[in-house]
């Protein structure tokens, strides 16, 4: 019974005709957690086994089949019930561990800030453990034991080892309680439509702030040197991907991505993408992003729903920002002002 | 209405879609678009994918792009798909979004940039390329010893240590095969220093016949018109390639 009322106030609310209703459902949670205490973890067959299309209880398949009129709806639901059972199982994992969640993180890195940005909106308790890219501690032998891809963000949570920060919002989404459906929706067609978001994000947008980024600020270290053919060749990419989010991912009418009123892990991590540009000079910036005026009201929704976490987590471009600013006085080029009327920054407002 | 899947069985991510559907007994309507003549860049095509790239499909009144996105969506959509595809299992199905999100930026480069660069070029209307194609090499190998050492280390026969294929072996074997473009010499140059990656291969390969072979069958005939191309191009023979190395899949459909 328990089950049903937590899935009848989730992922089948539609089907019973019914609002999302997130206190229920936590209830119900409560509930269902006292008695997997004392029983094995087989729940009620009879309504999973109905939902996977197994047989099951007259009575289950009457409700279900009288609230669906269509077949196929029917089965995403039955697909969907899976999530249920998944975040229970997850649920009683994180009651079994003591150990706190760790993210391996560099603020410099965009897709580090997404997925520590959303643990603190989320409430998701963590260990950060800083990795200085720039002191290469990305490359040490015990980093490679974390990720043997050397790259950031990654996670450890208990025993499991994750990295590729689309791969941990997703991750932390589905096996921590209490997180908003509008993350990461258990609707089918919206998560696919999210899913669509993050992976054009890898081949499109992803490449510009972080080409141009790194082209830019001289990292000799890491071998990275000021760059212009690079920076141009960012620069026309990220102008590529900004229209497109303009006019299409921003089309429809919504705050955030996909005409959406609140934001999903998509929007954070396409946002935190784009404020890498932060650390150019505001006329850079500003010519960059100028033209696409619903990109500047979406980045805007996104910081503004994200904050004070958004803006704590980006206070690290504002030092390396100054940083470069001061390395270039000293070398007598005149890189202040530029004497922009476009709208001020948004790290100059934190 | 038939699931619609707008493809070019010359593109690695449209085999992925079309042989997982084939697979699983998903029913649905092929409707081809053919790259090389332009078709993904009309503005009917537009209308389903404005990026203009494929594979897309409509369901219903549901598009959707980018060929992750609609796999994961055929799992959850259609009845009967084996939990092995997509494991509902938090941990498991996390492990698949890694791979699948490491191959956009790594794997995936790799075989495209190489094969643009020669032996499409022609086709493509561009001039041959071997600085690209080197770098797109060095890409590949970079990348194939990182599924030979990290994603193949465990005792399995497919991705992940894994018994059993998911769409993350369908989405990286089909990527690699569009190498079987390429001359056998240059080819198994490629492959060859990567023994658990072509067992691999194999093994997916398996697990989905007959459709993967039909799917791919695709690029023999593209690589006979590339190499008669190719060949009035530079006016040399370019013969069998003499290699000793296990003989390409494709020679084996």
């Amino acid at each position: 019974m328990v089950i049903v009322i937590i899935v009848q106030n989730n992922v089948l609310a539609p089907v019973f005709r019914r609002p999302f209703n997130s206190e229920g459902a936590a209830e119900g949670e409560k509930l269902l957690s006292a008695a997997l205490s004392e029983i094995d973890l087989v729940f009620d067959n009879n309504f999973f086994d109905v939902a996977l299309g197994r047989g099951g209880s007259e009575q289950v398949i009457e409700s279900l089949q009288e609230s669906s009129a269509v077949e196929g709806e029917h089965q995403k639901c039955c697909k969907a019930s899976n999530d249920v059972k998944m975040q229970a199982k997850k649920w009683r994992e994180s009651k079994k561990t003591k150990m706190k969640l760790k993210v391996y993180a560099d603020r410099m890195s965009q897709p580090v800030r997404a997925v520590i940005i959303f643990c603190k909106l989320n409430g998701i308790e963590y260990e950060e453990v800083r990795v200085d890219i720039s002191k290469l501690q990305h490359l040490t032998p015990e980093y490679s034991e974390i990720n043997p891809m050397n790259q950031l963000p990654a996670i450890v949570d208990g025993g499991f080892k994750l990295f590729e920060s689309h791969a941990i919002l997703i991750y932390l989404a589905c096996s921590y309680p209490g997180i908003p459906d509008h993350w990461y929706p258990a609707d089918v067609r919206k998560r696919s439509e999210i899913h669509s978001v993050l992976d054009w994000h890898h081949s499109n947008l992803r490449r510009g702030p972080g080409i141009i980024y790194q082209n830019t600020i001289p990292v000799p270290v890491l071998g990275r040197i000021f760059n212009p053919e690079a920076v141009a060749e960012g620069e026309k990419f990220l102008s590529a991907s900004l229209s497109k989010i303009e006019s299409f991912w921003l089309k429809d009418k919504g705050q955030f991505l996909l005409g959406g009123n609140k934001p999903s892990i998509a929007d954070l991590s396409l946002v935190c993408d784009i404020m890498q540009l932060e650390v150019l000079d505001e006329t850079d910036r500003d010519r960059l992003l100028g033209p696409y005026k619903k990109v500047e009201q979406w980045i805007e929704n996104t910081r503004s729903a994200a904050n004070p976490h958004f803006d704590e987590v980006h206070k690290i471009l504002i030092k390396a920002k100054e940083k470069r600013q001061n390395l270039l006085r000293l070398k007598g080029a005149n890189n202040e002002g530029g004497g922009s009327a476009m709208k001020k920054p948004w790290l100059s407002r934190i | 209405m038939k699931l619609k899947i707008y493809a070019d069985r010359m593109s690695q991510p449209a085999r992925a879609v079309l042989i997982f559907c084939k697979v699983n007994g998903i029913n649905y309507e092929e409707v081809r678009l053919d790259i090389a003549k332009r078709q993904h860049l009309t503005p009917e095509y537009a209308e389903i994918n404005p990026m203009k790239q494929l594979p897309a499909i409509v369901d219903g009144r549901f598009k959707l792009f980018e060929s992750h996105a609609i796999l994961i969506y055929l799992v959850c959509s259609f009845p009967g798909v084996a939990d092995h595809w997509y494991p509902a299992d938090v941990f498991e199905r996390s492990k698949i979004h890694s791979v699948l999100d490491w191959h956009h930026s790594n794997l995936r480069p790799g075989p495209v940039t190489i094969v643009r660069n020669t032996v499409l070029a022609p086709a493509l209307g561009q001039p041959f390329n071997p600085e690209a194609a080197a770098k797109g090499e060095k890409f590949l190998s970079a990348s194939l010893s990182k599924i030979e050492t990290v994603w193949l280390k465990d005792n399995g026969r497919f991705l992940l240590g894994r018994n059993q294929p998911s769409i993350a072996d369908l989405s990286l074997v089909c990527d690699i095969m569009q190498l079987e473009l390429l001359e056998d010499s240059d080819r198994d140059r490629l492959l060859g220093p990567y023994e658990k990656v072509q067992q691999w291969i194999e093994n997916t390969r398996n697990a989905t016949n007959p459709h993967f072979d039909e799917v791919h069958k695709i690029l023999l005939k593209a690589k006979a018109k590339a190499k008669r191309q190719n060949q009035q191009l530079k006016g040399e023979n370019h013969g069998g390639g003499g290699s000793d190395m296990k003989k390409p899949l494709l020679s084996r459909i």
